[in-house]
C-alpha cells in the first residue's frame, strides 16, 4: 500500500496553529517545510538509485540476449553437424551449448530481480512525488490563505469604511442582496418614469374616466355575435 | 509542453473581460510569498477570488466563512452536507484551512486556456454566493 496520503495526514495534523501566531513562523509551517525537505531527499535518492539499477538492468538484458543468440546459433551448428553425420563435432558443440545454457539461467534471474527493483523504485518515486506535491500544495494554500485574509481585511475597510475585522459571510451576503434589490428598485423607478413620459399612465387614466373607449372585452364580443345570430 | 499561464497575464485579461452573463472583474496582483492575484467580481466585492499559480496548478480560492461564525452544535451536520455537495457542485470543491477558514476552490492545469480560467472564476463566484445562501441557517 502506498503511504503518501498517510504521510500527508500526519503532516497536516502535526502542527495546529496557535491563535494569533503568524503562519509563516508557525510550528505547523516548520513541520511542513521539514516534511518537504525529507520528501525531496527521498525523491533524489530514489532517482539516483534508479539510474544505477536501470544501468545494471540494461547490462543484464544485453548479457541475456547475447547468450540467447549464442545458444540459438550453436543449436543450428549442432543440427548441421548431425546432418553431415559428424557426430563427434555435434557432441562437442552440444557440450558448449550446455555451458551457455548454464550461464543463461542465473543471468535471467539477475535480470528478473533488477526488473522488479526498477518497478519498486519507480513506485517509490511516484509516491514520494505525490507526497511532495501534496505538501507543497498544502503550504501554498496556507500561505495564499494568509495573503488572501490580509487582502480581504484591507478590502473590507476600503469598502465599508470601517477598520473592524471582517464582517461575517452571512452579513456580507445580505449586503450584496440589499444592494441588488436597491439596483432593481432604481431600475424599476427609471422604467416607471419612462412610461410616464410616454403617456402610458395618462392613457390609462383617461380610459378609466371613460374619456376614451376601452378595448372590447371577450364578453362584449360574444354578446355582439349572439345578437348577430338572432337576426 | 504548452504555455503556462502567469498572474501578470491573468491580471490584464481579467481587467478587460466581460463574461457572457455580463460579469466584469477588477484584478490586482498582491505581492508577497506567494504572489496572489485578487479578483473582485463586479457587484460582489465582499467575496473576492484569489488565484495563485505554481508548477502543478492554477489554484482559485474564495473564502466562505470561519468556524467561529458557525452556530454552536451545527458544525458536524454542516460538514457532512458540504461533503455531500462536493461532487454535484460544478467545478468547485470545499475545504477548511488551518485557521478554521471554510473555502471553496477550484484547481486547474497551469496551461489551461484563458477562457477556462475566466469561466472557473465566474463559476466559483456564483458557487460562493450560493453556498453562503444555502448554509446561512448554520451561520450566526
Amino acid at each position: 500500500m502506498s503511504g503518501w496520503l498517510n504521510k500527508l495526514v500526519t503532516a497536516v495534523r502535526g502542527g495546529v496553529n496557535e491563535a494569533g501566531e503568524s503562519l509563516a513562523d508557525s510550528q505547523a509551517m516548520r513541520t511542513l517545510d521539514q516534511e518537504i525537505r525529507d520528501a525531496e531527499n527521498e525523491l533524489n535518492e530514489a532517482k539516483s538509485s534508479l539510474t544505477t539499477v536501470v544501468a545494471e538492468q540494461v547490462a543484464a538484458e544485453r548479457k541475456v540476449k547475447e547468450l540467447q543468440k549464442s545458444i540459438s546459433e550453436h543449436e543450428a551448428y549442432t543440427m548441421q553437424a548431425l546432418e553431415k553425420g559428424n557426430d563427434q563435432l555435434a557432441g562437442e558443440i552440444a557440450e558448449k551449448l550446455a555451458t551457455l545454457e548454464a550461464e543463461l539461467a542465473p543471468q535471467q534471474a539477475v535480470l528478473e530481480s533488477h526488473t522488479a527493483v526498477v518497478k519498486q523504485i519507480k513506485t517509490t518515486i511516484k509516491d514520494t512525488g505525490r507526497t511532495l506535491q501534496a505538501l507543497k500544495t498544502e503550504v501554498a494554500v496556507e500561505k495564499t490563505q494568509e495573503q488572501a485574509h490580509k487582502a480581504q481585511k484591507a478590502l473590507a475597510s476600503r469598502y465599508s469604511g470601517t477598520n473592524s475585522a471582517m464582517v461575517g459571510a452571512k452579513a456580507s451576503l445580505e449586503r450584496i442582496k440589499a444592494r441588488r434589490q436597491k439596483e432593481k428598485d432604481r431600475m424599476k423607478a427609471a422604467l416607471d418614469m419612462e412610461k410616464d413620459e410616454k403617456g402610458d399612465d395618462l392613457q390609462a387614466k383617461m380610459r378609466e374616466a371613460g374619456l376614451i373607449g376601452s378595448s372590447p372585452s371577450k364578453n362584449a364580443i360574444l354578446e355582439r355575435l349572439k345578437n348577430k345570430s338572432k337576426i | 509542453m504548452s504555455e503556462q499561464r502567469t498572474l501578470a497575464e491573468l491580471e490584464v485579461v481579467f481587467n478587460a473581460a466581460t463574461t457572457e452573463s455580463g460579469m466584469r472583474f477588477a484584478a490586482e496582483i498582491i505581492d508577497g510569498d506567494p504572489q496572489v492575484l485578487q479578483i473582485i467580481v463586479d457587484d460582489r466585492e465582499e467575496f473576492p477570488v484569489y488565484i495563485t499559480i505554481d508548477e502543478s496548478q492554477i489554484l482559485c480560492v474564495s473564502n466562505l466563512w470561519n468556524t467561529s461564525e458557525i452556530i454552536d452544535g451545527r458544525v458536524a451536520k454542516m460538514n457532512t452536507m458540504l461533503l455531500e455537495l462536493n461532487l454535484p457542485i460544478p467545478l468547485s470543491a470545499f475545504a477548511i484551512t488551518r485557521g478554521g477558514q471554510y473555502t471553496i476552490y477550484g484547481s486547474m492545469s497551469p496551461s489551461s486556456i484563458i477562457d477556462n480560467v475566466i469561466y472557473e472564476v465566474e463559476t466559483l463566484s456564483d458557487n460562493t454566493l450560493s453556498a453562503i445562501d444555502e448554509f446561512s441557517d448554520f451561520l450566526q
